[in-house]
């Protein structure tokens, strides 16, 4: 015993995901909930790895072919005003009922998880209590519930990561009470029971956190393939070289990783018009490169303009307008759209510090007429979100890339033999219903 | 590292460091638990067979305590005497309700534990390799207590389930590729939180 002084902490070091190689496969692993996961799926050959301790153990090596969610695994999305990324997938079935579904967990570092749930056209987003809920039916938190069913539930397909020990074929027994929108969910594993509480939300609002870019390969070049009786190999083939150069140009080199350091979702009023716009500040880091504003609104038929000014030290001011507009209807020949839910703009050169952004919205939604500035205004809600992204990789060599990769397969596509193959009905997806694809 | 006692400090050593992990707490974050200001002072990593968790140890110069950061969760949970309902009686059962001062909790969840690994200062020695066995519960209204069973005996502690947002954190440790959420605003209509009126 003796008087010794605490010794001087040094300034831990930034947290950050954990990379690990499969021990199977040597495949790449990120494990994003670093050291809450304990499970990971590898996504090259789907092993499964304990993941809870330093040392990867391998549970179950399996050589299969995973598949990718239509919201794939890694994926950031604005929900409800947070930030989330897709850390986990699983399906889930109820063979009884005859019922299947699909569940994301979705984290974020400071608020933790809530999963994301999908059946058919109906999503709801659920975080676990931590409190008792001794009957819905006689009444929590001030809503009445009533339950909506009973099943038991069996994993059918898991991927990405979890903070439990997911496995195919696992099942627990599971109730459901709703009181619209909210709802409550009890799961029950041997005597362990966990109580979550959802709210539902509409296609569209996950179409705009999650949509833009998740029909992007996966989706419209994967489906736009399949449809092809010949000439499939070199469809494949091109699909495989895209998918690869997409990867190629993701792998950060140096620095410029891809990172968020900002995003924020406004709720305005046509009062809000013109009005001065100011978010809290957030830090650039100090190492040089590139810097996106996303601008993102659920506009239908409808436009949203944002005057943009990102203030930084010593007052360096970067200006920009993003609009944001999106068309849609149905005429003689079918269903067409124009325009789209999400726009950025991107400065070359930022340097590192504290900035905070100046918006002026002007939306069309503010007015009866959304093309006459003088018309009467409404009192619709107006959200829209923005994301500042630091180092987003430059796209001009990609679609140079692109340019040249695509004619080929899409020739073997539409003339797979002599006759010309039929034009293959691709229809834009509207809006209001937006899903993902199955 | 360091230990606190309430006589002295002592030495024990140099322990194992901890596995990196992606918590954006760290010691010397200050938070505000009822309007009183906490720091926090050290850290043990508790093991358990399917996973870990953190146990911050805070401490405010009057009231020292622990927040608890489980699966992305925070807990806040300071010592209080055992109270006598639950002093020399049979360990819990899962699902039991214990009526403690007029609240009903219920036993959410049992589980043994071993400390793995710890920094900075804490209130008891040598917590590496300490076996805690612990009974959690819950009340309706978010609250939360904990039994805890090891060598040195059975302890009781008494807090809440709390939520980011309500903490007031300061000098948080960066997360690489995210940013801190806005200060003091709890997100609109987040399942997280109960149903507005």
């Amino acid at each position: 015993m003796s008087d010794i002084s605490p010794p001087p902490w040094r300034p831990a070091p930034a947290a950050r995901a954990r990379v690990l190689n499969c021990p199977s496969c040597g495949g790449s692993v990120t494990v994003r909930a670093n050291g809450i996961s304990i499970t990971a799926i590898c996504s090259s050959c789907g092993s499964t790895l304990d993941v809870s301790n330093p040392d990867v153990r391998l549970i179950e090596e399996v050589r299969r072919r995973t598949h990718e969610p239509p919201i794939a695994i890694g994926m950031r999305g604005l929900l409800l005003g947070t930030l989330w990324e897709v850390a986990g997938y699983q399906s889930r079935s109820d063979a009884a009922n005859g019922w299947s579904w699909d569940e994301y967990l979705l984290f974020n570092p400071y608020r933790g998880f809530r999963f994301l749930v999908q059946d058919d056209d109906d999503w709801v987003l659920y975080c676990m209590l931590r409190q008792d809920v001794p009957d819905p039916a006689q009444g929590f938190e001030g809503r009445r519930y009533t339950q909506r069913s009973t099943g038991i539930a069996r994993t059918t397909y898991v991927l990405g990561e979890f903070y439990w020990r997911a496995r195919v074929s696992d099942e627990v027994s599971v109730a459901e009470y709703i009181d619209s929108p909210w709802l409550l969910s009890r799961e029950q594993n041997g005597g362990e029971i966990i109580w979550s509480r959802g709210i539902q939300l509409d296609g569209e609002t996950v179409g705009t956190a999650f949509g833009p870019r998740s029909d992007f390969v996966s989706g419209t070049a994967a489906k736009a393939a399949s449809r092809s009786e010949h000439g499939r190999a070199v469809v494949w083939v091109g699909v495989v070289a895209i998918a690869l150069l997409l990867l190629l140009h993701m792998i950060p080199f140096g620095t410029s990783r891809s990172a968020v350091v900002f995003g924020r979702t406004f709720h305005t009023t046509s009062a809000d018009e013109g009005r001065t716009l100011t978010t809290e500040a957030f830090t650039v880091p100090a190492t040089g490169g590139n810097l996106r504003i996303t601008a993102q609104a659920p506009v239908f038929n409808n436009w949203i303009e944002l005057g943009v000014s990102l203030v930084g030290p010593d007052d360096i001011t970067f200006n920009a307008t993003p609009s944001i507009e999106y068309y849609y209807g149905q005429d003689s020949d079918g269903s067409w759209s124009e325009g789209s839910q999400s726009t950025s703009v991107t400065f070359r050169s930022v340097p590192g510090g504290d900035y905070r952004m100046l918006i002026e919205p002007y939306a069309g939604a503010y007015r009866v007429n959304p093309e006459n500035p003088n018309a009467w205004k409404t009192n619709t809600p107006v959200d829209f979100t923005v994301i500042v992204t630091r180092h987003v990789p430059s796209w001009g060599n990609f679609w140079i890339a692109l340019l040249l990769l695509i004619p080929y397969p899409l020739f073997r596509y539409f003339f797979p033999s002599a006759p010309p193959a039929p034009k293959p009905d691709v229809s834009p997806r509207p809006a209001s219903t937006w899903k993902p694809p199955p | 590292m360091v230990v606190r006692s309430d006589v002295s400090l002592e030495a024990i050593g140099t322990m194992a460091s901890l596995p990196d992990d992606i918590s954006p707490l760290r010691i010397g974050t200050g938070l505000t638990i009822e309007g009183r200001s906490y720091n926090v002072l050290g850290r043990a990593r508790m093991y358990w067979a399917d996973g870990a968790w953190n146990e911050w140890f805070i401490d405010d110069g009057a009231t020292p305590g622990w927040l608890i950061e489980a699966q992305g969760f925070f807990s806040v949970a300071f010592p209080r005497p055992l109270p006598p309902i639950l002093t020399g009686a049979p360990w819990p059962v899962l699902g039991a309700t214990i009526d403690l001062g007029g609240t009903l909790y219920r036993v959410s969840d049992l589980k043994e534990a071993t400390c793995r690994g710890s920094e900075g200062e804490l209130p008891f020695a040598a917590p590496s390799g300490r076996v805690v066995r612990y009974a959690d519960l819950n009340s309706a209204s978010g609250g939360f207590v904990s039994l805890e069973d090891a060598d040195d005996g059975r302890r009781f502690y008494s807090g809440a389930n709390v939520h980011f947002d309500d903490l007031g954190f300061n000098d948080l440790r960066p997360v690489e590729g995210w940013a801190e959420p806005p200060r003091g605003a709890r997100s609109n209509g987040d399942p997280e939180y109960p149903p507005g009126p």
